[in-house]
């Protein structure tokens, strides 16, 4: 029994028990007791050998309690790293668009081109004057297609090869007084190009609250397309918001054209022999008749390869000119300090680090979760082997 | 009997051992007079479960080492160092018992003192009495046995035992009433 127990016996009386349980208790051997006293009051002091070869390589073993946390802020760390490197699903980072085939980045860059900012004109133009050009308006069909924001300088169109038809769009914007006098800097560009205006629109508001907009229709020879985009880009007085280039081969129908005309022409060929040769009057007549058709379609053919080559050799680009609306002018106050500025700084790193906190709970309690329960099922584990021990110790 | 539980009485409760002392590392003093008084109880506990006295001493000795290690993590309000203490033994030995994978057997005694003194003094009921006590605790189940030991070798009251075994106060005080009854029965059976 424990000393100076005062326990009751729990509402039973066991004191028979607990003399017959002493009387037949073991007590250890004095032997035993000493060395055990002498290990106690050296603090269980490691055998030298034992203290040589039990050397960790970590200084201290974690409580088990920890394990748990432990692997929750491992997985916490991986998650952070994950995010921060932008391993994020869905997310198009710059190094896995590098990898893309160049067809992908298109249309990478197409869906990124719903983003780049648009300005519709006025539907209520004060003032305008309208010159038009008669001339084929054929659209094309893009088999590739760009766009740039203004942050891109410089566009490089998608370049087939074979026979192509290229066209291109251009948005740009510039202040309200000011778009008329961009609208003669793009027929300058157009004239130093040897292009020609095809169709213009221009609009110019009266007041200074917007509402001033000009579209032109140019033909510009293919050669020097890229010089006028590269020109109608740099304006003085206006800014690139959207731009679109796009061709398509045209090398099948061209080489078709072309083979139906020499079709045609070795017709008429052959027919002016047989003419030669014919000699009754109904010969002669049909003949004729054929060699008619024959340079009505020599004529036509002619036509549509002529008009397929000037559009190859002259492309159409549409530029709309825009009026943007006065912003105004943002004071500069990165050189000077203020209370406002330095809370609104601390909140936004507060708010960032939130968010990066956030997600890395968001991997790690899950990861923390199923660590503690393999833990806790571990122990759970053990404890029962243990249990079973004792019950088969019979 | 009676001058040797007498004599066990010198031993103090952990939570009196560091009164009016200044102590410089206090959980030592605490540990030191936790082992001063559970040290042959703890032996005679781990003895009941492994019935082997090499491997008492073992247990015995690694539990004390292991709570000496431990006495920082250990928190009163999850029960007295006394019970947390036999529930390190009693994982130590659960886990001998475990290990050896094979069922220890009781061994004969090789000496008892106090039989040599009672056959000196000629007192052979005695005698005859303690072999019958120590044939019914050995008919016991282990469990049984345990709980036995628990209660009566180391002295712990019901809420203690609930915390070593890990079951309720209430069920611990069902168990113990029936281990003792399966005891006594033993005990008065006829031979």
């Amino acid at each position: 029994m424990r000393p100076f127990d005062d326990t009751p016996m729990e509402d039973e009386d066991y004191g028979d028990v607990a003399l017959q349980i002493a009387a037949v208790r073991e007590w250890p051997r004095e032997e035993f007791t000493r060395e055990l006293d002498a290990r106690v009051q050296q603090r269980f002091a490691a055998p030298p050998a034992r203290a040589a070869s039990g050397r960790r390589m970590f200084p201290a073993r974690l409580p088990r309690w920890a394990a748990g946390p432990a692997v929750a802020v491992v997985a916490g760390g991986v998650a952070a790293v994950v995010v921060l490197t932008g391993g994020a699903p869905g997310q198009l980072n710059l190094t896995g668009r590098q990898k893309l085939p160049v067809l992908a980045q298109h249309a990478a860059q197409n869906g990124l081109a719903t983003f780049a900012p648009k300005s519709e004109p006025s539907p209520t133009p004060r003032a305008s004057a309208s010159v038009n050009a008669p001339g084929a308006a054929g659209g094309t069909a893009a088999t590739s297609k760009t766009a740039a924001n203004p942050a891109v300088s410089a566009l490089a169109p998608v370049t087939l090869a074979g026979r192509q038809i290229q066209s291109a769009q251009i948005s740009l914007t510039a202040s309200n007084q000011r778009v008329s006098q961009v609208a003669s800097e793009v027929m300058g560009v157009v004239s130093a190009e040897h292009g020609s205006v095809r169709d213009s629109h221009i609009t110019q508001a009266a007041s200074n609250a917007g509402g001033s907009y000009a579209t032109l229709s140019l033909s510009i020879p293919t050669p020097n397309l890229q010089d006028a985009m590269t020109q109608l880009s740099r304006l003085r007085y206006a800014s690139v918001s959207s731009r679109t280039d796009a061709s398509q081969n045209v090398s099948n129908q061209y080489n078709n054209d072309r083979r139906q005309l020499a079709d045609a022409r070795a017709l008429r060929s052959s027919l002016l022999k047989q003419l030669q040769s014919a000699y009754t009057q109904a010969a002669i007549d049909s003949i004729k008749a054929q060699l008619k058709l024959a340079e009505q379609q020599i004529t036509s053919w002619e036509n549509t390869l002529s008009s397929l080559q000037h559009r190859i050799g002259y492309s159409t680009v549409e530029v709309q000119i825009n009026a943007s609306f006065p912003v105004p002018v943002p004071i500069d106050h990165s050189s000077t300090f203020t209370l406002a500025r330095a809370g609104h700084d601390a909140l936004r790193v507060l708010v960032v680090s939130a968010g990066v906190a956030l997600i890395g709970l968001a991997a790690a309690v899950p990861a923390g979760l199923v660590a503690a329960l393999l833990v806790w099922l571990w122990v759970w584990l053990r404890q029962r082997r243990r249990e079973h021990a004792l019950d088969t110790s019979e | 009997m009676t001058k040797r539980i007498a004599l066990r009485s010198t031993g103090v409760r952990l939570g009196l051992a560091t009164g009016g002392e200044q102590v410089t590392d206090q959980s030592w003093e605490r540990f030191e007079a936790l082992y001063r008084s559970s040290r042959d109880d703890l032996y005679a506990y781990v003895l009941t479960l492994l019935r082997d006295r090499a491997a008492a001493e073992d247990v015995t000795a690694l539990a004390f080492e292991r709570a000496y290690r431990r006495r920082r993590t250990f928190d009163r309000h999850r029960g007295e160092e006394r019970g947390w203490l036999f529930g390190i033994a009693r994982n130590a030995a659960l886990d001998e018992l475990r290990r050896r994978r094979r069922t220890a057997t009781l061994l004969v005694d090789p000496e008892d003192v106090s039989d040599a003194e009672l056959v000196n003094d000629n007192d052979e009921d005695l005698i005859v009495r303690r072999a019958t006590v120590r044939e019914a605790l050995n008919a016991l189940a282990p469990r049984d046995r345990e709980l036995i030991a628990l209660k009566f070798h180391a002295g712990l009251t019901n809420t203690e035992l609930a915390a070593v075994l890990g079951v309720s106060e209430s069920n611990v005080g069902t168990m113990l009433h029936r281990a003792v009854q399966k005891l006594r029965r033993a005990v008065n059976a006829p031979v």
